[in-house]
């Protein structure tokens, strides 16, 4: 009987250190697990906007080399691309008229063999008294090709051109023929336009014209050498 | 309390010591992973950037060669580069500066081909008509007389100086683009600004009105060397067409 209570006073004390002890170690192993726990999501809060950008990369890593095929594909195209605008364009020499600024270019590729000033349409209108017909005198823009070319061209005069004088159009087609006055050469790109000289060398740059390209003689005998039948021509 | 106080002064350094530990672990663990992750995303944005860039150049590249199939003259309008090329078939015909651009929306992204309705000025350029010579003129040019008639073509004519340097350019599709040439002397700078003002009192205007009517209406204001914005309005006719590179936006 006397065990028994002895038994009975020490279990309860053996149990309580054992609890107490059993409780410390608890806590001091819980409270560090606890603060790594704190710690580790304070450090991955602190990283998470750096986290979201730097973990899609590695995310889609397998993607970067899609990116570089589809690159690859993309300069590809360009340079496809560039190729075609290029042979759009004209391959040898080719004429190029600024209306604007009343200046002729003689090109080849981007490399520049005649600039020279030259006179282009009036943008006057002539009206025929008699027959109420208008003559608008404009060079035509666009883009044209050296039709036909001519030595010691002979003007044919057009109707516009008497009536512009006050002279009746005359019935004899010799009697609208005019040497002498469109220069050494000429270069048809239209149907009634010509590149050619002038005796009017003091209007080049000027726009006088009636719808031709005046140039003055040295650049056109340049251009007359320099190009064929069919060099483009880019009028704007 | 006397033998409990070393056991929980050990348990605060042990826990001390486990937070020092842990967290110095886990900062070298992120800075490693900082270390391998960061030479990634750079070559990854350089891609996506170069990207971009092809399929904006690929893009204008493809407009422009519907417009090279043509034989007419066409605009570029490159709004990023700040150029302005006429070209015909790919060749580059004249190339301007744009001084200043502006856009009053940022509806329209990459490129886009705009046909001109229509060209607008305060004073729209008119033809003169040429007389034709009288009798008497004639007679006295052809007989002993002086020359009454003198050369009609140096008295006047249709030219470059005739065009005015500050125009609208409407397009279809609710786009219009407000041309202004940079001022010279100080009358030309308040012209310029008077301009300026008026245009923006219109594009407010043209907005609104788009919005009423539930279009789009966006304006660009254009600022070019005087010489350049005439050549402009010289050059360009009614349906010309105009390829515009409107600027990237950020990404």
């Amino acid at each position: 009987m006397k065990n028994e209570p002895a038994q009975t006073t020490d279990r309860p004390a053996v149990l309580g250190l054992a609890r107490s002890h059993r409780s410390g170690c608890s806590a001091a192993l819980a409270l560090p697990l606890l603060l790594i726990f704190l710690a580790f999501i304070f450090l991955k809060s602190l990283k998470s906007e750096p986290l979201l950008l730097d973990v899609r990369p590695r995310k889609e890593a397998g993607s970067i080399e899609a990116l570089k095929r589809e690159l690859a594909r993309l300069a590809r195209k360009n340079k496809k691309l560039h190729g075609a605008l290029a042979r759009a364009g004209p391959r040898g020499v080719y004429i190029v008229i600024d209306t604007a600024h009343n200046r002729l270019y003689l090109r080849k590729g981007v490399e520049m063999l005649v600039e020279a000033p030259c006179s282009t349409g009036s943008g006057r209108m002539l009206e025929d008294p008699a027959h109420g017909r208008i003559w608008l005198f404009d060079t035509p823009r666009g883009e044209f090709k050296v039709l036909a070319k001519f030595e010691n061209p002979v003007w044919r005069r057009p109707d516009w051109a008497f009536i512009e004088e006050g002279e009746a159009v005359p019935r004899d087609e010799k009697a609208r023929l005019e040497a002498g006055v469109l220069g050494d050469y000429a270069l048809a790109f239209a149907s009634g336009y010509f590149i050619h000289g002038t005796l009017y060398s003091r209007l080049l740059g000027k726009s006088v014209t009636h719808g031709c390209v005046r140039l003055g003689a040295d650049a056109l005998e340049r251009v007359f050498k320099a190009s064929k039948i069919g060099t483009p021509v880019f009028i704007f | 309390m006397s033998r409990e106080r070393p056991r929980l002064v050990g348990s605060l350094c042990l826990l001390i010591a486990l937070f020092v530990v842990s967290s110095s672990l886990l900062m070298l663990s992120r800075s490693q992973e900082s270390n391998s992750n960061h030479p990634e995303p750079r070559p990854r944005e350089d891609l996506l950037r170069e990207k971009r860039r092809f399929e904006r150049e690929n893009q204008r590249l493809e407009l422009e060669l519907k417009l090279a199939r043509d034989p007419s003259l066409y605009a570029v309008v490159d709004l990023e580069a700040l150029k302005l090329n006429l070209k015909m078939r790919g060749v580059l015909l004249r190339e301007f500066d744009i001084q200043s651009a502006e856009l009053s929306s940022t509806a329209f992204e990459g490129s886009a081909i705009w046909v001109l309705e229509a060209k607008k000025a305060s004073s729209n350029p008119s033809r003169a008509r040429t007389q034709p010579a009288r009798a008497e003129d004639r007679n006295a040019a052809n007989g002993a007389g002086p020359v009454v008639k003198g050369d009609p073509f140096e008295e006047s004519y249709f030219d470059l100086a005739d065009m005015p340097s500050r125009f609208a350019l409407a397009f279809e599709e609710g786009l219009i683009i407000w041309v202004n040439s940079a001022a010279g002397n100080r009358v030309e700078r308040i012209k310029s600004l008077r301009t300026s003002i008026a245009y923006r009192l219109e594009a407010v205007a043209f907005g609104l009105w788009g919005r009423l009517k539930g279009k789009r209406a966006v304006s660009v204001f254009l600022t070019l060397d005087e010489d350049d914005a005439k050549s402009l309005f010289w050059s360009l006719s009614e349906r010309s067409r105009v390829l515009i590179v409107f600027p990237a936006r950020a990404f």
